[in-house]
């Protein structure tokens, strides 16, 4: 009996002993160590969302033409919100007019630069309510030189609703 | 007593009958509808060659259109008997070039369809590629030029 108290007392003591050095490694850095693990990086700032990234070089010989299919103004009134826009990966002027089916011109811009934005545009003339079909909106492109010369274009369909 | 009693009880439940609405089960529809939007890439320029035959690609590089229409695209000016004329610099000289939706196939029609988009797919449905007939060899010195506006609209399918 004396015996197996022993043996039993000495499995624990060795076992006590194995833990103890376990823990004693594992803490002994944090411990006795004076480095932190890391600095602040002095880089960082507030987050404010996603910025822009590099997607590559910009494509050159093409044009996007941003489109839709219904507008809607208000009736007799010249001045009207829209969304037009000449796209920043473009390398090229728009210039853009809108008309009726009937050809009559409603608008046009100035020249466009890449990235620009019309949000607000003054009308040849106020619109009576109704739907008016197959309306354009013309896109004119041109070089951005001096010469401005002349490119490929394209007109996008919608339908304009006019209402009180 | 009995019977006042039994009366009583069928008379309220006939005035209750009476004053109780009716709960019919109704039914509200919750709508919203996505107007069509797209982005159609054109070629800025088509650069031709003489005697030999050049392509050129329609594109879309974003589209949200619903399932039952489609983008359509189709070449409006520029173009007379499927051929896209080219002016010297001279403003005299012309020179022309067959436009084909097939590598030296037959030239489009004004107004035929040379690309077409659906839903959010950006890769054509129908065309999306124009091939432009080689030049003439015997074209005077200088730059000779054309444009070519393409017609985009939303269809149904």
């Amino acid at each position: 009996m004396k015996k197996t108290k022993k043996v039993i007392l000495s499995i624990v003591i060795v076992f006590i002993l194995l833990g103890g050095g376990v823990f004693v490694g594992m803490n002994w850095s944090h411990w006795f160590s004076n480095q932190t693990i890391s600095n602040v990086d002095k880089n960082a700032q507030d987050y404010k969302g996603n910025k822009e990234t590099y997607t590559g070089k910009k494509n050159t010989d093409t044009i996007d033409i941003p489109g839709f299919d219904k507008l809607t103004f208000k009736a007799g009134t010249k001045k009207q919100k829209v969304n037009f826009y000449n796209p920043k990966q473009n390398t090229c002027y728009f210039r853009l007019s809108m008309c009726l089916q009937d050809g009559t011109k409603l608008w046009q811009s100035q020249l466009i630069k890449p990235g620009k934005a019309i949000y607000e545009i003054t009308l040849n003339k106020g619109l009576k309510t109704g739907e008016y079909q197959n309306c354009l909106l013309k896109y004119e492109c041109f070089q951005l030189n001096d010469e401005q010369t002349p490119l490929n274009g394209s007109q996008i369909n919608f339908n304009l609703s006019v209402l009180e | 007593m009995k019977k006042m009693i039994s009366s009583g009880l069928t008379f309220m439940m006939l005035l209750s009958t009476v004053v109780t609405p009716i709960c019919a089960a109704e039914t509200t529809d919750v709508i919203y509808t996505q107007g069509n939007n797209y982005t159609i890439s054109i070629p800025k320029t088509v650069n031709l060659k003489q005697g030999e035959e050049v392509n050129t690609q329609i594109q879309a590089t974003q589209m949200n259109v619903s399932p039952t229409e489609k983008v359509q695209v189709s070449v409006n000016s520029g173009l007379t008997n499927g051929q896209v004329t080219l002016t010297h610099d001279n403003g005299t000289d012309q020179t022309t070039s067959k436009v084909s939706l097939t590598s030296n196939g037959t030239a489009i029609n004004n107004n035929s369809v040379v690309a077409s988009f659906e839903s959010q797919d950006l890769n054509a449905k129908e065309g999306g590629t124009l091939y432009f007939a080689g030049l003439a060899n015997n074209l005077k010195a200088g730059t000779w030029k054309g444009q070519m506006t393409f017609d985009i609209k939303v269809v149904n399918k």
